[in-house]
């Protein structure tokens, strides 16, 4: 079930409704119903790998809390491997495969490895890191392990991130679901609010610069310059307004029934370098990587060679969380690099000081937007003629798309740009949505539901992240 | 609790009853808007469905509306002519719109421009979305539409009924651009392109399976035309691509099965100076293809 979708708004209302009418006792079950319901919506059968995973993890749980030693180490290997297993087999296999092949192909040995034809289980990459960071905190003893199934399931299943993040961690989530919520009025219209904001980023601007995006992208050679670097700006807006946006609705319909999801966005775009950059973005999920690769390998607490081997592998690897593909792979080691490239400026900017703030923030928006390229790219080939066409001023007429979807896409991006700018520098001034006068505020609610139907696109499809 | 649901609800009910006000109000000044604008392609297509009155009625896609000059038919056979061929629409904008303009006149002639692709847009949803944006602003008005937009999407039934401006997301900005006078020009629904744009590699592959949804709204097209006794030619214009032999005999031969002429002028044209793209003729070459249309239905009559 797609959360921009009339289908969604009625089974939110629904699963709300009856949440604050029935007993607490029942509320996880109802929950737990309601989670199974919106994973089915997509794909039924795919709900029995989750139901395996969740049976392998809350039973690793229990052991791995009452074992020690060697013992306790082989449960948590035993989850990870099953979690991981399903993982690649339903990710990668066709990847791996492929890329298998073409290796021993190049040493001249034709191998055939079968092709698989199996769709992706839905956010499998999503729950999956859900359930390790499970089976992993119980291991090192900072959550205990949960005694009720149910309890432990709807940790995994609860639908507003299920499919899509934030990746929560147990400490976190798993005790909220044994509170009492009751109807607040604050909080549910905060989370109304939010879930506002978020279809609006979704609607009107992700969904509008796909109409621009999607076919230059699908037709890089036919591009010029000019237009591939208008679709990657695009790009950049449409991603994080997609992602972004699919974020606040899920807080928000989360926070609505009183539970509180991780902020997942900080405003990534006015980070002044790459490192900040990766603080502001998909923050449930750098953090992940953080927390369960990156210090375990040392981080940056050994030799310099060792640190900058760590970043690789962070990124190499959140690279290739993104896609079963050489394109993510790469784009996750760009961003390495860059990380790597500004531990060298980090060390020489207190003699240089050369960036201002504001041309900081462009650069590192720059620097994103390249590797963008790479993310968006259909393959390798592709990605490498978007370079070459931007970097070699390619001639040609600009693709205008439609003039409504290039207007609108632009009205889009200032709007989003208007917010943020405000949001980062003048948090506590004027604000429409949060007044303490009642028609400015209703006046801005109007204004963001009148604009979603005047050019919010309704027909744009699932959400970008969907896919891992 | 009780105090805040109850806040909550009133609240929640002042706030949808403005929304509820807003929407039906601006859903009208934008269906005023709509059904008056002076020009553009929405203009063309009200025009099709509440007035034309012409001798020569051309249905098609974008082929049909850059392909059929109106001026040279007019001025080499007598006959007025109004091209409502829209671009990205296929058969079944013909089918939803063509009872309509029926119940109030009867043309002599249609052209039904045909690109036997279109037999397979369906299978991958090409152009519904458009298609059905394109119908929706009439679809309260004419229940023959509404069915043909059931028929692809009954949830957008459901949506424009929830909102009265849903019909017209994403239309403002063409509306004013067509008050202001800026964008399309062209006469009786003809709009020429100029200049020329080839561009030599990539041409996408054409899909090959046939849409029985497709197939089965041609056929019914054909037989409203046949039942009607309007003399048809179901006509493939001038294109740089190669068009797929299966659909292409599967039109012949129900337009022959339904005593419609079927003429095939795909490769009537080679010379690369006459197109505006590979399936698209520029002005220079609507005109020429134009008057080869009209001297071979000299001929005939």
């Amino acid at each position: 079930m797609l959360f921009n979708s009339l289908q969604f708004v009625a089974f939110f209302i629904i699963v709300t409704s009856v949440y604050f009418t029935i007993p607490h006792r029942f509320r996880w079950l109802w929950l737990l119903l309601s989670s199974c319901y919106f994973y089915m919506a997509f794909l039924p059968i795919y709900i029995l790998i989750l139901g395996f995973t969740i049976v392998v993890d809350y039973f690793a749980g229990i052991f791995l809390e009452t074992s020690k030693g060697q013992t306790k180490k082989i449960f948590l290997l035993c989850s990870i491997a099953a979690n991981i297993g399903v993982l690649s087999f339903f990710k990668y296999y066709n990847f791996l495969g492929e890329s298998f092949s073409n290796i021993l192909d190049k040493f001249g040995f034709h191998t055939h490895i079968p092709y698989l034809k199996i769709l992706l289980p839905i956010g499998l990459s999503f729950h999956t890191f859900q359930a390790l960071s499970y089976t992993i905190e119980v291991y090192r003893g900072n959550q205990k392990a949960e005694k009720h199934f149910g309890i432990y399931a709807l940790y995994v299943m609860f639908y507003p991130q299920l499919v899509a993040g934030p990746i929560e961690r147990p400490q976190n989530l798993l005790h909220q679901f044994r509170e009492r919520h009751y109807f607040e009025y604050n909080r549910v219209v905060e989370g109304l609010k939010l879930m506002l904001w978020g279809f609006f980023k979704k609607i009107v601007i992700a969904d509008r610069l796909a109409l621009y995006v999607n076919p230059v992208f699908n037709n890089v050679e036919q591009h010029n310059s000019l237009t591939l670097l208008t679709a990657t700006f695009f790009f950049a807006f449409q991603i994080y307004c997609d992602f972004s946006g699919y974020t606040d609705i899920a807080r928000g319909s989360a926070k609505v029934m009183g539970f509180n999801l991780m902020l997942n966005f900080n405003r990534p775009y006015f980070s002044k370098n790459i490192r900040e950059f990766w603080s502001r973005w998909h923050i449930s999920l750098s953090t992940w990587f953080r927390d369960y690769v990156y210090i375990p390998l040392g981080g940056s607490r050994v030799s310099t060679i060792k640190h900058f081997r760590n970043l690789l592998i962070v990124f190499m690897l959140s690279g290739l969380w993104h896609g079963a593909n050489w394109t993510f792979v790469i784009w996750g080691t760009m961003h390495g690099i860059f990380l790597i490239i500004g531990t060298f400026i980090k060390l020489s900017e207190k003699k240089f000081r050369l960036m201002s703030n504001i041309i900081a923030q462009l650069f590192t928006f720059l620097l994103v937007c390249m590797s963008w390229i790479f993310f968006r790219a259909n393959n390798l080939k592709d990605a490498s003629i978007v370079y070459k066409r931007i970097f070699t001023m390619s001639p040609g007429q600009f693709f205008l798309a439609t003039p409504s979807t290039f207007v609108y896409s632009i009205f889009g991006i200032f709007c989003l740009l208007l917010v943020e700018f405000k949001q980062e520098y003048f948090a506590d001034s004027f604000s429409i949505l949060n007044n303490t006068y009642k028609p400015i505020r209703y006046f801005g609610y109007t204004m963001l539901i009148l604009i979603i139907l005047f050019i919010g696109v309704f027909n744009g499809g699932q959400f970008i992240y969907f896919q891992f | 609790m009780k105090n805040g649901l109850k806040n909550f609800f009133i609240n929640l009910c002042i706030f949808c009853s403005i929304i509820f006000l807003l929407d039906r109000s601006l859903g009208y000044l934008m269906q005023h808007l709509y059904e008056k604008q002076p020009q553009g392609e929405s203009a063309i297509t009200t025009y099709a469905i509440e007035k034309a009155k012409e001798d020569i009625i051309i249905f098609g896609s974008s082929r049909a509306s850059h392909h059929y000059d109106c001026r040279v038919f007019q001025d080499s056979l007598g006959l007025s002519c109004f091209n409502a061929g829209k671009d990205g629409m296929t058969i079944i904008y013909a089918s939803a719109i063509f009872p309509l303009m029926l119940e109030r006149h009867k043309p002599k002639f249609i052209f039904l421009d045909v690109n036997p692709e279109e037999l397979s847009f369906k299978a991958g949803k090409e152009g519904e979305e458009f298609l059905i944006s394109t119908l929706l602003p009439y679809a309260s008005k004419y229940p023959v539409i509404k069915n043909a937009i059931s028929e692809l999407n009954k949830s957008e039934i459901v949506k424009s009924e929830i909102s009265k401006l849903y019909p017209y997301n994403s239309f403002i900005f063409p509306i004013l651009q067509h008050y202001i006078h800026i964008g399309l020009t062209g006469f009786n629904g003809y709009i020429p392109l100029t200049g020329s744009h080839l561009s030599t590699s990539n041409i996408q592959k054409i899909p090959q399976i046939i849409d029985s949804f497709i197939l089965k709204k041609f056929e019914d097209f054909l037989i409203q035309v046949n039942s009607a006794h309007i003399n048809m030619k179901i006509i493939i214009s001038p294109t740089l691509m190669n068009y797929p032999s299966e659909q292409m005999n599967i039109m012949q031969s129900l337009a022959i099965r339904y005593g419609f002429d079927f003429w095939n002028y795909s490769n009537a044209i080679s010379d690369e100076n006459l197109f505006y793209d590979n399936v698209h003729l520029n002005a220079q070459g609507a005109t020429e293809f134009s008057k080869l249309i009209s001297d071979r239905l000299k001929l005939l009559n």
